[in-house]
């Protein structure tokens, strides 16, 4: 039903019966007795708000507006930043549910904080859930630049970054690795073509990772399309022209990445067998208790493993390289399985693992 | 014992020691004065001034603090996990709240702040925070009395730069 006019609303309420007690209330103060609230005190009651509520401060007047983007510290679902061929485009979903969204958009040769004086104190100590960056055009370093001042001071759970074969993150990726302030628990890489990446660069900022919860790199077919599967370039069914040229990981790097991180995933490595040996005795030490890897290789160095896997005392092995899967381990608790993509690929996935394995623990069973 | 607090139109109000005591400037005055529990002289000759509080404001002060003066001290959160700060209002102080209109609270907050009772200024900062939750820009302007300095032009670039609407 849409609402009535005013004058008619004010007619349909009731009117009081004169026995009824009047009401007690004080007498409403005027708008010149409303004390003016001082800085400090208003900084206390914004932060209460979510940041949903916050959204129409930025209009209530000058001084409310600095106030409100001086606390910062906003709370945001998801950012996903675009930087394409036209136009760079910074989302900043505030509230996923209610759809409120605030963008930034700029041209590429325009850094952000140009365009918009006050972009970095929104991003002010904000948190974020899930940053996304899509990063589409050629030679990205001067949007690297553009990012890393406009989140100075951002804290990430996820980050995720699509590169095209025509952009190189590695600068971006490093100063995320580095910063103090954004410490994110899962960094997730996707490359579609990873030939043009400088990989030697990419390699050594790599290198840096300290302390990751879960970290991903992943081969896309397709630059939009992040839920679906089958834009995933693996399982490939035709080996690359050079079989391990777009390799993002060599073997020095996944053994630290095994290390560092509790969850790893890494596409193509360009490695040796000692070095999954080694990777899988970095995860047979681990005092966690779930730790994984997952790469991608080809069968001569799956062979290579075998070979060293059969001279070395105290591990197991289970069927045949040839025929499938096998799998050997250390300690009751690791294992590596190695097997041949049963979809038609080419390419040998390799899994070392260490799963929660309490439940099997049986009292009384010597450790 | 007794303590005499005097607000800015000298009214006196005679309150128990440990009530005196839930104000941290309170409790700075009277050791400055070398008001001691223990000490009746002390108490009996001496009064406290209040010149930023009125007595309709004290009345309500007073009011808060005699509810709540067997309280543990509790430790408030500094920040829920999305960076807000929290706390929690209880159905007493709600009901206490409820019938101020946004310029009394203000009054009552400027005192509770001047007075540092801490647990009565979270409740009014957190009541006033429900009162904006859901509220656009100009009902939020009139609710605090702010003339917005903006002009229409400023406002439509900010509209225009961070591309929400208000509905």
């Amino acid at each position: 039903m849409p609402p009535l006019p005013k004058s008619r609303r004010s007619r349909t309420r009731p009117i009081p019966l004169k026995s009824e007690e009047p009401r007690k209330r004080k007498p409403r103060l005027s708008a010149d007795e409303i004390p003016v609230l001082p800085d400090d005190i208003l900084r206390i009651i914004f932060k209460h708000l979510s940041s949903v509520d916050r959204c129409p401060l930025a209009i209530v007047s000058k001084r409310i507006r600095s106030l409100d983007l001086e606390i910062g510290n906003r709370s945001i679902d998801a950012v996903d930043v675009v930087l394409g061929e036209q136009i760079d485009r910074i989302n900043a979903f505030v509230d996923v549910k209610t759809d409120r969204e605030i963008s930034f958009k700029s041209t590429p040769n325009v850094e952000f904080t140009r365009c918009y004086d006050h972009i970095q104190l929104f991003f002010k100590n904000a948190s974020v859930a899930d940053l996304d960056i899509w990063a589409e055009r050629r030679s990205d370093e001067r949007s690297a630049k553009s990012l890393t001042s406009v989140f100075q001071s951002l804290l990430v759970d996820d980050v995720r970054i699509y590169m095209s074969d025509k952009s190189d993150f590695s600068e971006f990726l490093h100063w995320i690795l580095t910063s103090n302030n954004l410490v994110p628990k899962k960094i997730s890489l996707s490359f579609k073509s990873p030939e043009r990446q400088n990989f030697t660069r990419l390699r050594n900022t790599l290198r840096n990772i300290q302390q990751l919860e879960a970290f991903n790199v992943d081969y896309l077919v397709t630059m939009r399309g992040k839920d679906k599967d089958e834009c995933r370039e693996f399982p490939r069914r035709t080996p690359y022209k050079s079989p391990l040229e777009k390799a993002i990981c060599d073997g020095s790097t996944m053994v630290h990445l095994a290390r560092n991180c509790d969850a790893v995933s890494l596409g193509l490595v360009d490695c040796t067998g000692q070095h999954l040996l080694e990777a899988f005795q970095v995860i047979c030490e681990s005092p966690l208790i779930s730790k994984e890897l997952k790469v991608h290789t080809i069968e001569s160095v799956v062979e290579e493993l075998f070979t060293l896997a059969a001279n070395t005392n105290g591990l197991r092995i289970f069927g045949l390289p040839d025929r499938g899967i096998t799998d050997f381990e250390q300690s009751r608790r690791t294992t590596l399985d190695v097997d041949v993509d049963k979809k038609g690929g080419v390419y040998w996935s390799v899994y070392i693992y260490k799963l929660d394995s309490i439940k099997q623990n049986e009292p009384g069973q010597s450790t | 014992p007794n303590v005499k607090l005097v607000t800015s139109d000298n009214e006196e109000f005679v309150v128990d020691f440990r009530i005196a005591k839930m104000s941290v400037t309170v409790s700075r005055l009277m050791e400055a004065m070398n008001m001691s529990e223990t000490d009746d002289a002390s108490l009996l000759s001496n009064s406290i001034p209040l010149p930023n509080v009125t007595k309709a404001v004290m009345a309500r002060v007073i009011e808060w603090c005699e509810k709540h003066k067997n309280d543990e001290p509790k430790e408030e959160k500094e920040n829920d996990k999305r960076g807000r700060t929290t706390h929690v209002v209880s159905d007493w102080d709600k009901e206490f709240l409820k019938n101020d209109e946004f310029g009394r609270l203000c009054q009552l907050m400027g005192a509770a702040n001047y007075l540092e009772i801490k647990g009565l200024f979270n409740d009014i900062s957190q009541t006033i925070a429900n009162m904006i939750h859901g509220k656009k820009s100009d009902e939020i302007a009139e609710m605090f009395n702010i003339h917005c300095d903006l002009t229409e032009a400023e406002k439509k670039e900010i509209r225009k730069k961070t591309a929400w609407c208000e509905d």
